[in-house]
Parts: C-alpha cells; structure tokens; sequence
C-alpha cells in the first residue's frame, strides 16, 4: 500500500519526484486504508446488528391441541385458543397494559348510548393474508356469521340487534339495549376477522384446517396433536415480519416441556404448570406471571339441583361447606406462591366490594350449619375439575377439609373435551373451576352468571340463577356511568357469595409463560394472554 | 398342517368379530352424546337432529353396528372423528405405521438381548454373573416404562446430550433422523421385554437342561456348547415363542406411555386423545386395531408353534 522510494543515482529530481510520489502514494494509501477500516468497522457493526436480530423460527411449546379447530368462530375461548390464535388473528380491538382495550383492526369508535349504537371505524391499508381487504363489508360479515354460529354470542353479543354499513369503511351496530361490554367483547375471539373470500370460496369444512386472518403468519402444517407451523406473511398489512416462521409443539408431560426450553428445543412455554416456574427462573428463563393475574379458581355448587336429591342444593350445605374450607392453606399447596386468596370473582380490579362478609374458615360453624340443614352426619357427594398439578392438589386439600365435618367427597378428575363439557353441568356436587378473568369483570360475570344464556357457558344446567343476580348483571353492562357499573357488578358478587352461596372464590393466579431471554418484542405475557407482537418478535443472536 | 392353519385363521377372525361388537356396545353404554360432542352445547336442536340421522345415531344399536362393521370390512372406513370430522381411516393409516415402528423394533430388540441373556443366566445359574443379570432383570420389570422414559429425558438428553429430547421422524422418510430419534423410546420399550425373555428363556433352558436325553448326551461326550445350542436351546425356545407373540399386543397397546412422553403420532396416542375428546369412533377404532394385532400375533404364534414343534406338527397333520 505505501510507495517504495526507488532509488535513482542518475536523476536526483526524478528521486524526490520519486520520494513525493511515494509520500503520496504512502497519503493515499492511509487514505484507502482508513477509509476500508472504515467501512469494514460500518458494515461489521451493521452485521453485527443484523446478527443480533437473528430472524428463524420463533418455537413455542404448548401443553396440549385445540379442543376445535382454527376456524375462529367455533372458539371458546380457552387459553389454548389464544394462544394458537397468536400468529393468525387479529381482532377489531385488542387489551392495554391499563386493563382496557384500544382499537386494533379498527382505526377509531363512538359510543352513542343515547342511541343504543356503536360507530366502527375501520383502519384502511389492511389485509387478509389471501391478499383480500379488510373493510367495513367485511367486518359486517364477520359480525353477522359470529352472531349466527359464535360460541358466546349470545353472553357476549346478546345485545346486537344488527349490523348497518355506513360506507366503505364505517358501520354501526345497533343494539336491543346499552351494552358496554362490546369493545371488550370484540378484543376477544367474538372479534377475530377471518376472510370472507377464502370462506366463501372454499367452506366452513376447508377452513376449520385454513385459518386466513390478518396476523403476520399463515398456517403451513398441522400434524394433529403433535405440532403446527406458521411462516411468514409476506404482504402483512402491519409491515414487515422479523421471524420467518412460528412453531408450535405440544408436549403431553410438563416435564419434558421444561427440559425442552433448558435444551433450547424451544424458546416459550405457552401455560407452564406452576411447578416449573421457578426451577426455570432460576436457571435465568424469563418468567411472566405479571402484570394482570388472569385466571381465577373457584368452588362451585349443583345449586339448581335438577333431581332434587344432592344436598348442596341446599343453602346452608354450601354455606357449611364455605366455612370448612381452608383457603389459605390451599393456595399455599396448589400454587406454590404465584397465587393470592380470592374474596370474589375479579378481585385486584377496580370492581371489588369490600361489603362481602364471606365465609372464614370455620369448621364448628360448617358442622353447626350442616346439622341444621338436617346432615349432622355429612353425606357423600364427589368434586370434579379439570386435571393440572394445582387442580389435584386443591382437589386432595378440599376433599381432606371436608371429611372434618362428616363430608365424603369422591375426587373425579377430568382431561380434554371431557372437562370442558363437565363444566357446563357436572351432575352432582361440586365442582372445581378454573375461569379466566377477561378485563371487563361485568362482560365476564355477565357472560357466566346471567339467565338465559346458551352454549359453554358453567353451570348452564347445575346452577341457579336468581333474578336479582341476573337485574344486577344487566345493570353492570348496560350502565352508562363506570361508577354505576361498579357498583352494579358488587352488588351481584354480594348475592352470588353472601346471599346464595352459589359460588366460592379461591384464588386467583396468573396463566404462566416462559420465554428464552433471546426473544425479545414478542409482546408474549407482556399484556394480558390472548395478545402478542409477533411480527415485531425476534430472537437475539 | 394347511387345515390346522386355516382352523387358527378361522378363529382368529372369529374373535376379532366377538371383540368388535364387545367394543361398539360398551362404547355406546358410555354417556354423553356424540351430536352435542360435535356441535358444542349451543347447538340447535335442528342441527343435532341432521347429525345424528347422518351418522345414523338414531337407528336401533344393531344396525348401527352392521353399518359400521360392513363398512370397515367392504371399505376400510372406520367413519369420521366426532370433534372435527376427520377421517379415522386415514388417520389410522397414517399413524399405525409410526406405532409399528417403535413396536417391532422393540420387539426385535427385545428378542435379541432376552434370549442371549437367558442363556447366560441359565449357563451361570448361581454364580455372581447369574445374580447380577437377574438383579437387572428384575430392576427393568419393576421400573414403570414412565419413569425410565423420563430419566432419559432428563439425563440422557438435557444433561449429557446424548439422544433428542422427544419428537419422531418416519424411518421412510429419513432413515437416519429415525434411528436417532426412535433409539431411546425404543429402549424404554424394550427392557421390560427383554427382562420376560429372558426370565423364561432362562427357566425353560434350565428346566430342558435337567432332562434326561441332555444328560445321555453329556454322557455321550458331546460338549457343553453343542449340547446347548444344539440340543438344549431349540427345545427351551418353542414355549418362548408363545411370550414373544403375546408381548405384542402389550408394546402396541402400551405404546401410549412411550409416545405421550416423546410426542410421536402413534396409535396410542391417537387412543388418548379420543378417550379424552370422547371420540367414540377414534377409540372403537383403535381398540380394534389392537385386537387384530393381538389376536393376529396370537395366531401366527400358534401356526409357528406347529411349524417348529414336531409333537404338534404331527398332530397337525392328523
């Protein structure tokens, strides 16, 4: 690079010539030097941010298969729903870290109560992974199909009347009465948009197996049980996808899930038994348990009592039974530390009424109150839940309470379809319910305490259902002020717990993700379960 | 020979039919209704009227049953899965072939460690050699498959690396990705098969090791190795056989530990699902898929006892 001064006895000019040449040559050559060092210092940093943000595969774990399928009008809204709905759905609104909900596929509403309608907006620029657009045509569609076949449209949706095109981008929905519980209903699976095109085109049968929503990553491979893969959008409405495919794979034993993350066979587990969860922060796995505890527990009584034979139709055995159960005990047993006592059904929101007295663990007063009910001996009866680690041990723990006071209940632990359906009406007894609690308490308590409700929805033919329970709920979603709503949804807690004993809260706790330190933006956990950033997600190299 | 076959054949098919009623008719004594399976509680009761007079829901039991068996027989369709409609033929088509090749190879594996270890526990018979095989054999019947699957999990995969932690790649599809996959669920398969070959391998050589033609043979100077492996062995080995054909059904069947814990798409897996799905036609299938390997294994071991076995052969014949 630098000149060599040629040495010229003859030509003493043509040697400093020589010599400036060379010095020259020696400034160019620092110049060129410098200016590759330069660029090799630019362009290495620029790969070395390239390979910091290392695309591939995002490879998620999960703890077992769809009930259904992932046409998302058959969804129920499980946990597993959402999380398989991550990559492919989008809904008109989607949950904030404030414990509301923002416009997602739309770009803006208004609430008219006055007129018992909503406006929607919808954004322009988005588009359904066929290629097809999203509009307000589309939207209305959507709506009206949920409306006819959705799995909670009538607890959630029971308001809409109709659905009205404005114009191309705008619509109104027309309600029977006020329901503020709209929004948040359709940040859930009520407001999934699927392509109204590829419907058409190829059937309800076809699409159960070809989701086409809005997200950023379309269904390659579904092997049944085992796993599935989602690649990359490449026209994604929301701009370009970092990942170039997510993967799911189920794993039937909680202990292989957990040795699969600690081999780095996957980078999230999707609803990890409590058991792991620490062992795993340890090892240094980011554990995300904050910041809404989403999932509440509860004990729920055969208080319609069909047949007229099972004694916790009556009200002071469910109160007896109230007061025999050790709930503190129990959630220090079951879960390990990531749970707190439940006082009703959505404590920690801006709903709770500390006017509830509830039933303190008490068991001469369960005994009193069981011999006035006419069992001074208990009875048998038997407890049902869904089967996970915390389910059994609460389920021992129960059945151990109470035997205290003469009860003898027989543990019947459920999987699958099986559990789903045992919570709609599980006979006789009790039953151990895992419920999630969605932002909106009062959407929520609507959709599970209210009269006249259809599909999976608990207790449907083993719970009662009084009226007042039901007037209060009502006023819950169609009050107009957050003040009355409040009020409205302690008030139905009151009855449901001190009036009619119809439920027992436990414990609430959250619905558990592990992630690898190196994914990073996926937004997995960060809000609330049924939402992520997967087209922002990447893995750190 | 050739009626003594066709007689065996004849029962087997016998059985197989006994076993598909026993299986349609408890099934259907189960409780639930498959329609409100299928469509979900907010079904109308149209809807579930039009399911169940597609599937035939509503006709009288017996020819539900005629229905579904002329159809497995004339067609080989099992009919559709309750949840999503799937095809069940196809489904076990797809699957029974994954079981089979976990199943076989642990058969076969456990056919060529038993036997060999049979023999030297039967040749050893008292020594420390005899007591420390039998101490491990014991150990690999007493260990539940489960827990032997999870300790490779945990230490063979995550701690020493050794073997993948869970997952199947078809043997037609990549051969080598198979053998390296199926290696440990294969083992886990395996041990108790081996410990049951060569519990009786051991006690049948021991026992035909004690007869009075081994010892005119001994007698006659003929060495230990060929009085063994040419005298001893063939005639230890026939009820042997018998073991290994009934073990069948017991890996096929047992299969679901194995591929519930390393995720392979088997037919035991496809069992649990539709037990808790409530699939009906996914276990009526399955199960019946697993009586026909049994009763088939039964029966080939009973045509190979007469190939091997003279006393029977003759018999056979007559």
């Amino acid at each position: 690079m630098l000149g060599h001064g040629v040495s010229d006895r003859r030509g003493g000019v043509r040697q400093a010539a020589t010599v400036r040449a060379g010095r020259l040559d020696e400034r160019r050559g620092f110049l060129k030097c410098s200016s590759a060092a330069a660029a090799f210092a630019l362009f290495g940093q620029a790969e070395a941010s390239a390979r910091s943000k290392a695309r591939g595969v995002l490879k998620i774990g999960v703890s077992g298969e769809l009930y259904y399928n992932m046409l998302c009008f058959k969804m129920t809204g499980q946990p597993l729903d959402y999380v398989y709905a991550l990559p492919v759905y989008e809904s008109l609104f989607r949950p904030n870290a404030l414990g509301t909900v923002d416009p997602w596929l739309l770009a803006d509403y208004e609430a008219d109560p006055e007129s018992l309608a909503y406006i929607f907006h919808v954004r322009k620029g988005v588009t359904f992974s066929d290629g097809t657009r999203l509009d307000a045509a589309v939207v209305k569609w959507n709506i009206d199909h949920y409306l006819k076949v959705g799995s909670k449209r009538v607890a959630l949706l029971g308001a809409i009347k109709s659905v009205e095109l404005i114009d191309d981008y705008s619509l109104k929905i027309h309600l029977s009465t006020w329901s503020s519980i709209i929004p948040t209903a359709f940040s859930r699976e009520c407001g999934y948009m699927f392509s109204k095109a590829h419907y058409e085109r190829y059937g309800d049968a076809y699409c159960q197996e070809h989701p086409v929503g809005t997200g950023p990553f379309v269904l390659k491979q579904w092997e049944r049980n085992v796993s599935k893969l989602f690649v990359k959008n490449p026209t994604y409405w929301g701009g370009p996808v970092e990942l170039d495919a997510v993967s799911y794979t189920i794993y039937n034993d909680a202990v292989v899930g957990q040795a699969a993350l600690i081999a780095g066979e996957i980078d999230v587990f999707a609803g990890m038994e409590l058991t792991g969860l620490r062992p795993l922060a340890q090892r240094g796995f980011v554990v995300k348990t904050k910041p809404i505890k989403d999932h509440a527990s509860l004990l729920v009584f055969n208080s319609l009592n069909r047949q007229g034979d099972d004694p916790t139709g009556n009200l002071l055995v469910r109160q007896a039974i109230s007061h025999a159960i050790d709930r503190k005990a129990l959630v220090r047993a079951a879960y390990l530390g990531f749970a707190s006592v439940s006082t009703q059904f959505g404590v920690g929101s801006h709903y709770t009424n500390n006017a509830i007295v509830g039933y303190d663990y008490n068991v001469a007063k369960a005994k009193a109150l069981l011999a006035r009910a006419g069992y001074p001996n208990g009875f048998r009866t038997q407890i049902a839940a869904a089967s996970s680690i915390a389910n059994r041990t609460a389920l021992a723990i129960i059945q151990a309470n109470l035997a205290t006071i003469g009860i003898d209940a027989r543990i019947q632990v459920l999987t699958g379809a099986a559990a789903n359906q045992a919570a709609t009406g599980w006979g006789s007894g009790l039953w151990y319910h895992t419920s999630s609690i969605y932002l909106d308490v009062a959407m929520q308590m609507a959709s599970i305490f209210s009269k006249g409700l259809t599909g999976g929805v608990l207790g449907l033919t083993t719970m009662l259902r009084p009226d007042d329970v039901n007037a209060a709920l009502k006023r819950s979603v169609s009050s107009i002020s957050d003040q009355e709503a409040v009020a409205a949804v302690g008030e139905a807690n009151r009855l449901l717990i001190d009036k009619y004993a119809l439920y027992m809260p436990i414990a609430e706790y959250p619905f558990a993700y592990v992630t690898d330190k190196a994914v990073r933006d996926s937004g997995i956990g960060d809000v609330y379960y049924s939402i992520a950033t997967l087209s922002k997600a990447y893995i750190q190299a | 020979m050739i009626s003594y076959i066709a007689r065996r054949l004849l029962v087997a098919v016998l059985l197989v039919l006994i076993v598909s009623v026993l299986v349609f008719f408890l099934m259907r004594c189960l409780p639930g209704d498959p329609a409100l399976i299928a469509l979900g509680d907010s079904a109308s009761q149209a809807a579930i009227d039009a399911y169940r007079n597609r599937l035939g829901l509503n006709d009288p039991v017996y020819v539900q049953y005629w229905h579904w068996i002329s159809r497995i027989v004339t067609h080989w369709d099992f009919g559709k899965t309750v949840l999503n409609e799937g095809n069940v033929s196809e489904l076990i088509k797809q699957r029974l072939p994954n079981t089979l090749s976990i199943a076989l190879p642990t058969l076969a594996v456990g056919v060529a460690a038993g036997i060999p270890l049979g023999i030297v526990t039967a040749i050893k018979r008292g020594t420390w050699t005899d007591k420390a095989l039998t101490l491990l054999l014991h150990s690999f019947l007493g260990t539940p498959r489960f827990l032997v699957a999870i300790f490779g999990v945990l230490v063979l995969s995550l701690q020493l690396g050794l073997i993948p932690l869970q997952g199947f790649t078809p043997p037609w599809v990549n051969f080598g990705a198979y053998v390296e996959k199926a290696a440990w669920p294969v083992l886990v398969g395996s041990f108790y098969i081996i410990a049951v070959i060569a519990r009786h391998t051991r006690s049948n050589l021991v026992e035909v090791m004690n007869q009075d033609y081994i010892r005119t043979a001994r007698a006659n100077g003929l060495s230990e190795t060929r009085i063994i492996f040419g005298h001893a062995l063939k005639n230890a080995l026939i009820p042997v056989v018998t073991t290994i054909g009934l073990e069948m059904p017991a890996i096929v069947g047992g299969a679901v530990v194995v591929e519930t814990v390393f995720n392979i798409p088997g037919i035991g897996q496809m069992i649990l699902a539709g037990i808790t799905d409530r699939d009906y036609l996914v276990v009526q299938a399955s199960v019946l898929v697993i009586s026909i390997i049994t009763i088939g294994s039964n029966a080939a071991v009973e045509c190979a006892y007469a190939l091997i076995d003279p006393r029977i052969k003759r018999s056979a014949g007559q």
